[in-house]
This record gives C-alpha cells, structure tokens and sequence, in this order.
C-alpha cells in the first residue's frame, strides 16, 4: 500500500549502560564470529522497554514539544503490566496533554516498521496530527525472558528503546508499505509462560533457529522486491537498506538474494546484538545512516513481516543516548 | 559440483581437515555439528545451489551423506 499525508520527523534511540561480551561461552569467539556480535547491552532487572523508551523520546521534546503529540503508540513484548497499557503509563510520564490518543501493540522483530504503519495510516487518514511511536524490548540477561544456558537465543539478544516522531503532513513524499504474516510459524519463536494460554510454563524465549532462518530466506528477499516494485524503485534507488537486525548469518544471507551492494547495506550488530523490535531504529541511529531514500524491513516472531520504501532525506537521525 | 566437493564443503563449514569426514559420518559423532552448523548448512545450500533445505529434513539427518541427500539434485 502506498501511503500519503505523513512524514517521519525524527528518530531517536536509547540503550542501557551494562556490556555483555560473548566470553560466557567457551567458544565465544566462533559465535561472535558467526552471530557478528561481540556484545550487547543489557538492561538491568528495573530497566523495562518503556524506560528505555522514554529515555529516547525526552531528548525529541525539545523540537517537538510535548503538547503538539496528539497520539502515541507504545509496542513492546514485555510491557510494564498487563493492565493498564504501557502506553497510558508513558502519557504520565512525558506529561502528553489529555487529548493525546495512546495505545499499545504487540510486536516483535517487524514491530519498528510495523509500527510506522500503524502510526503513518492514522495520521494520513486525519486521525492526529502528529505520533510519537516509541519501540523497545528487553531480551537479554540479566532480565529473565532468555535461558542463560540456551546458546540458540543467550548470544544473540540485546536491549534497546526507540522513539520517533511522525507528522501529518500532505506534502510529504509517498510511503510504500507491504505487511505480512504467517501464523503457521508462531511455534518457532514463542515465550509459553509469558500469557494465559501456558500460565506458569517457561518464561523464557524459546527459539527454532533453523526454521527462523529458513522463513527469512524465503520470506525476506520476496518482501524486499515488493515493496521496490510498489514503489517503483529498483535497489539502485535505494541510498541505504536497514533489515531488522537478526545476526550476521541471516544479514549477509539477505543481502545476497535480494542483491544489495554493500556500502548501501546497514549492520550494526557488532556491538548491540539483535535488540528485536526497536533494531532497525536502532541501526538508523548507531550507524548514523544518513537520510535519503531508505529501504526498511522488518521481520520474525509471528511470524511477521513489514517493508517500508521511504524518502526520509530531511529526517533528524538523533545521536544515540547512553542511559546512566 | 558433485557430492565428493559436496562432502569437502561441508567440511569446510564445519573447520574440519580436509579428508576427515565421509558421507558414512554419523554428524552425532562430529562436535562441529551444532546449532550455527546446521544454519550454516541451509545458508550454503540456498547460497551456493539454490536448494531451500526445510528444517524438519535437515533434523532427520543421521549422516554426512544424509545431508549431501538433501542438495542430491543440483549435485552431479
């Protein structure tokens, strides 16, 4: 679906201060060598999603001040309670006016893209003049959602919080979307414990590696020419490609199949790991990709799937913010 | 490519020496053969030979030359 009437303003990241390096295995340097991560932030046990998120969104207010935010959408998949929504506990906290819509979403790694759909379809369709989505997910040890003897999930995740700024805005350039799911797939990535469904099994993230990267291949290249076609862009168009970003493995294969020369192709693994949900906010903000036409996709739990074609040139990329 | 430079591939995934491995290996025997191997190996084979490796198949593998069965035909 092509999209008109809304603009990407701004973007903004937050990680917490704690490394991790891949030394808890003996063979840390063979994963690091094949995940393309050498470490990851983690959040400590207090730091949820939402904190990580609002350390984002506060360095945003300045330019876009908090009482010109009329919606806010908050996706995560650990969100601070069940009930109420995150969403209605971060209005409290950056003071948003009452007028402001708020809601949360569940995602996981689609969820950055997902989300400026979401966000994009209100505001093109009049429904608030200005979101502010903000994305995070804690997956990473200390914080209990992983097994910390799992090699299939332990290496690879780390934690992060995004915040973004989209507007309302008729003269903003056209924006290519194509969603997608696969609910036959939801077994290869699924937290038992983590809902009603299984109450009181597992809490921790239990990942099918092989069928996540099998999905991907089939999935992902597809999704990409796709959403080039409904643009009508070729790769060549393209200033920079973001793919959520899953681990090396699973970039590089990508990258191939749908054919992306490297210096347009975004990794920024190496020293945050696969943070789910906010990793391709993430990667705009650590990798410091400059505006301009972008290529987005994001994909996995769910299984699920969102692509965006935008041209972003004019959009403020934050620098990163180190929470203390 | 035929199943001997198959065979010589997947050693070579695994960082084994060259000859050290057959199609009569038993992969359960191979401490290479893990997680990252297993992702490796459907990389390789949609890479290298087009073959999209369903993962259930891969799991039902015993052998090295069970895997080779998996590409046997893009092999020569």
């Amino acid at each position: 679906v092509i999209i008109r009437g809304a603009r990407i303003r701004a973007i903004s990241a937050a990680v917490p201060p704690e490394r991790r390096g891949q030394d808890y295995w003996p063979d840390g340097p063979k994963i690091a060598k094949f995940t393309g991560i050498r470490e990851r932030r983690v959040a400590r046990k207090n730091i949820l999603p939402s904190d990580m998120n609002v350390a984002a969104a506060i360095p945003l207010l300045e330019k876009y001040p908090r009482e010109s935010i009329d919606c806010l959408i908050h996706i995560t998949q650990a969100p601070d309670y069940a009930a109420p929504a995150t969403s209605c506990i971060v209005h409290e906290t950056l003071q948003l006016p009452q007028q402001c819509s708020v809601f949360d979403a569940v995602q996981g790694c689609s969820a950055y893209v997902y989300g400026l759909w979401m966000a994009s379809c209100i505001l093109a369709a009049g429904g608030a003049k200005r979101a502010m989505l903000l994305v995070g997910d804690i997956n990473a040890v200390p914080a209990d959602n992983i097994e910390p003897t799992d090699k299939a999930t332990e290496p690879l995740f780390g934690d992060a919080g995004t915040a973004t700024i989209i507007d309302a805005d008729p003269s903003a350039p056209p924006m290519t979307y194509v969603n997608g799911t696969d609910g036959t797939g939801w077994r290869f990535l699924v937290v038992p414990g983590s809902g009603r469904r299984q109450f009181g099994e597992s809490t921790k993230l239990q990942m099918d590696g092989a069928e996540v990267f099998a999905f991907t291949l089939r999935e992902i290249p597809p999704l990409a020419h796709a959403v080039l076609a409904e643009a009508g862009w070729s790769i060549d168009d393209c200033d920079a490609v973001v793919l959520h970003q899953a681990n090396k493995v699973i970039l590089d294969a990508a990258r191939t199949k749908i054919g992306v020369p490297a210096e347009k192709f975004v990794y920024g693994l190496e020293h945050f790991g696969n943070t789910g949900g906010p990793s391709v906010g993430l990667a705009l903000v650590t990798e410091k990709v400059k505006p301009g036409k972008w290529l987005l996709l994001g994909f996995g739990i769910g299984m699920s799937w969102s692509g965006l074609a935008v041209d972003a040139s004019g959009v403020d990329v934050y620098p990163l913010v180190e929470m203390p | 490519v035929n199943r001997s430079d198959f065979v010589r591939r997947i050693e070579n995934l695994l960082e084994r020496d060259t000859r050290s491995i057959d199609e009569q290996s038993m992969l359960a025997e191979l401490p290479e053969w893990d997680s990252m191997a297993a992702i490796g190996f459907i990389a390789m084979t949609d890479a290298e030979l087009g073959v999209a490796v369903r993962p259930q198949k891969l799991f039902e593998c015993k052998t090295v030359g069970d895997l080779v069965g998996l590409a046997a035909e893009k092999l020569s």
